[in-house]
């Protein structure tokens, strides 16, 4: 920059029509910045800062124009603000959601509480009368933060239909789904079994769905499944009893979950 | 002269600035004089283009001032000559009123005009010629636009901090500067010859 000045700096070139902004910066700070300052202007001005000290007990407050730090005053307080907001949001939120799962866990009293609990509408379509579901595997998800897949066949149904899929595919397992394939073969109790167990199933496949553990045969038309939970019987705690009605209560909970949870924090 | 060298002035010092502003604020008055030297020829630059050959006498006002309140500052080394640019710019606002009320001798105007070359060999003598120029330039700006230059480029401030000072928004203040160096380049280079020009001080055409 320096160089670009002293050659193009005005020094006699009238061809040059137009500088660039270095060019008039350093034209700028040469004309009005003289390096090194004048003794007796500093010396006056110490002069005036030893009396101050001297004078003013450091008592001085900062004012909003003396605040120069750089932008912090301002995003501080700001992120501060939002910080604090955030988690009273998330403590809400939270609070809602245990709050919902103190409704899902105490409305096992019965589910004829449910609709002076739940009336909101949403909840009438998909479970018209309350069902006990069946709990052979997991006996609650009622506090399970997952939604149950309410479109998914029960244990049984799963069971027929893997069966159907294992004979299709000519007893190869593997041409099953992994996941279906295992619970098949924990239904039958044993790989070895498989064939034996589905044929028996095909044979009476009321009493295969009494195998399950279920003793509701009217239950299987579509309710949610209640082995899909990740097995949070704790949060299901809060119900009485033996493990049939754990497991209608932690689905009872499950099904009201969702539209449950904005009425707990009515209650 | 030892001109151009800083794109911006100051804040390559504005480390060794702050500390010394931190020292000062502590009782220690060598750091004071330390701050002094630093923030002093860019402030004085800056006065210049505001109010011409009266900068010194502002610029010692202003440092009383300075002096005064340095306990309520806060900041850094940038923060620093921020704060002392707003100090300074107010005690040349009060000083062009005071000579608008009082309007001062011709006399001056021609020592605007007459400020002295640094050197005088042939080639300084010209480069301090164009300086002289560029100073007159700068004081015939719009003053929007040559307080927005000189707080960029003469005490080297940021835009924001140059807004602040101005109690602009940044966008005007960006806009401001470049405008005012964009007509700055224009009119030096295309003239040549100057001392035909009155010059013109902020406070007259404000």
């Amino acid at each position: 920059m320096g160089e670009r000045q002293s050659d193009g700096g005005l020094s006699g070139r009238g061809s040059r029509h137009a500088l660039i902004d270095s060019d008039v910066e350093a034209l700028i700070i040469a004309s009005l910045i003289r390096d090194g300052v004048d003794a007796e202007a500093e010396q006056r001005a110490v002069a005036a800062f030893r009396a101050a000290r001297d004078a003013a007990p450091r008592r001085a407050r900062t004012r909003r124009r003396d605040d120069w730090r750089p932008r912090q005053r301002c995003y501080l307080g700001r992120s501060l603000r939002t910080t604090l907001s955030v988690l009273l949001a998330s403590l809400t939120l939270g609070g809602v959601a245990v709050a919902a799962i103190g409704v899902a866990g105490s409305s096992d009293e019965g589910t004829k509480d449910a609709p002076e609990r739940s009336p909101a509408p949403s909840s009438a379509p998909r479970d018209p009368a309350p069902k006990p579901p069946r709990g052979s595997h997991s006996p609650g998800t009622g506090a399970g933060p997952s939604p149950a897949h309410p479109d998914r066949p029960d244990a049984a149904r799963d069971t027929e239909a893997h069966c159907g899929a294992y004979e299709r595919a000519g007893g190869r397992g593997n041409a099953l789904e992994g996941t279906a394939w295992q619970r098949l073969v924990a239904a039958a109790g044993g790989e070895r079994n498989v064939t034996a167990y589905c044929a028996e199933r095909r044979e009476e496949p009321n009493a295969g769905r009494g195998g399950s553990g279920n003793e509701d045969p009217a239950a299987n038309d579509g309710a949610p499944d209640a082995n899909d939970g990740p097995g949070n019987g704790p949060g299901s705690g809060t119900a009485e009893g033996p493990d049939g009605g754990a497991g209608r209560n932690g689905g009872e909970g499950k099904r009201s979950q969702p539209d449950g949870r904005p009425n707990g924090r009515h209650d | 002269m030892g001109q151009g060298t800083e794109p911006r002035r100051g804040q390559a010092y504005d480390g060794e600035l702050g500390a010394a502003v931190a020292r000062a604020q502590q009782g220690d008055e060598a750091a004071f004089a330390v701050a002094y030297r630093f923030v002093q020829p860019g402030l004085l630059g800056y006065l210049r283009g505001l109010v011409g050959d009266d900068a010194e006498d502002v610029a010692s006002d202003a440092w009383l001032e300075i002096a005064r309140d340095l306990g309520r500052f806060r900041g850094d080394g940038a923060g620093f000559r921020g704060w002392t640019a707003t100090i300074a710019r107010h005690r040349a606002l009060d000083h062009l009123r005071r000579q608008r009320v009082r309007p001062r001798p011709s006399a001056l105007e021609q020592d605007v005009l007459e400020l002295p070359g640094p050197q005088s060999t042939h080639d300084q003598a010209l480069e301090a010629l164009s300086t002289e120029h560029a100073l007159e330039l700068v004081r015939g700006l719009p003053p929007d636009q040559a307080e927005a230059v000189l707080l960029r480029v003469v005490v080297g401030l940021d835009g924001p901090a140059a807004a602040r000072v101005l109690g602009k928004r940044p966008g005007a203040v960006r806009t401001a500067a470049h405008r005012g160096l964009k007509r700055l380049a224009g009119q030096l280079g295309a003239e040549k010859s100057v001392t035909d020009e009155a010059p013109r001080t902020l406070g007259e055409s404000t």
